[in-house]
């Protein structure tokens, strides 16, 4: 049976890094600024049908996310980035996920740490 | 210690990975870091690492932008990707291992056993060499045995017998006197080391030579020299001056 993805996966986190929460907090703090950035880059390049700079950027986004063990994220961000460029109405579903994720992360993090 | 540099654009992967290797080797030395093209490049001829693990895609180019400006087995390649697929054959081809983020302990420590294991290949070889070395002089020439190991045999050769060696990506193709070929399993980087005592001489990023061998340096099509076993070996403009030093004095 597969293992039921998490909005964040600490325990697996911690397996790597062993437990340090300033490092896990200086690692949120920097993916929330990243975040932000990506996503108004990757907006952009979406409008303009920029294909080469939106492949990056989701790409970036999505190892951010999954090296810190945003599971369901970095899920999100694996099937936004094998969508066809001008399938709009699904990029537009994702996206709206994608941020909903996004702020369900922020709003509960500090349970998480 | 194992002096090791981190390319990689993506500051969460890079602090994370920094902080595994160094909670989890204390022989591995993190001399620094470099996330775009030209950076890693100038980061790499500075501090002259052991190994680097790569992210395939940096801010302005990808990994084969940087590992193509050095030769090959100069240093050891970890790929770090999130890549699941097509680039893995490029991957698997011009690296050491290759690890999937996000990077669990379990496989970042396999891959730097990997490495460990090479280094100590590479070490046997040359205390293999050392066993070996008879240091004879032959009709005037220093001489020297060396073993070529292939993946099924161990050859003892005299190196006055090895007309060239040529890379092939992570293994040598070694051309003899005798017009036996022998293909080891090892980067011609590592001979060349055994051999640079012995009359050998780096001519091209894929060919070393041994000069009691050489017929003629001609300059028709491009630079190249005439072995005397008819083949044709192509002298890079780098190298062109080493050659002109070694056979006309400049």
């Amino acid at each position: 049976m597969q293992k039921q993805r998490k909005h964040f996966n600490k325990k697996a986190l911690l397996k790597n890094i062993g437990k340090d929460d300033n490092f896990i907090k200086m690692l949120l703090e920097i993916y929330f600024v990243s975040f932000e950035t990506f996503m108004d880059t990757n907006k952009k390049a979406i409008e303009n049908d920029d294909k080469e700079l939106s492949k990056r950027t989701i790409h970036s986004i999505k190892g951010s996310s999954g090296t810190i063990y945003f599971e369901i994220m970095t899920d999100l961000f694996e099937e936004l980035s094998n969508v066809e460029i001008n399938n709009k109405n699904r990029i537009i579903d994702l996206i709206i996920d994608i941020e909903k994720e996004y702020y369900y992360i922020r709003k509960n993090i500090y349970i998480f740490v | 210690m194992i002096r090791t540099l981190i390319i990689e654009d993506d500051l969460i992967a890079s602090s994370v990975l920094k902080k595994m290797l160094l909670n989890n080797f204390p022989d591995i030395e993190i001399l620094g870091e470099a996330t775009n093209v030209k950076d890693s490049i100038l980061l790499i001829e500075q501090k002259k690492p052991d190994l680097v693990f790569f992210d395939i895609e940096v801010s302005d180019g990808n990994a084969f932008n940087i590992i193509d400006n050095f030769e090959k087995g100069v240093f050891k390649i970890i790929f770090v990707t999130s890549h699941t697929s097509g680039a893995l054959k490029a991957i698997k081809l011009s690296a050491l291992d290759y690890l999937i983020k996000p990077v669990t302990k379990k496989d970042l420590v396999e891959a730097v056993n990997k490495y460990r294991n090479t280094i100590q290949s590479s070490e046997k070889l040359i205390s293999q060499h050392k066993v070996f070395n008879e240091n004879s002089y032959n009709e005037g020439r220093k001489n020297t045995k060396v073993v070529l190991t292939t993946t099924q045999e161990y050859f003892i050769v005299d190196s006055n017998d090895i007309v060239r060696c040529q890379s092939d990506s992570y293994y040598t193709n070694f051309f003899l006197s005798s017009g036996d070929k022998i293909f080891v399993s090892k980067t011609m980087k590592e001979y060349e080391t055994l051999l640079a005592d012995y009359g050998f001489i780096r001519v091209h990023n894929s060919h070393l030579v041994n000069i009691n061998y050489i017929k003629s340096f001609t300059r028709k099509e491009g630079d190249y020299l005439i072995m005397k076993d008819g083949t044709k070996v192509p002298v890079s403009r780098r190298r062109k001056n080493v050659i002109l030093n070694v056979f006309f004095g400049g």
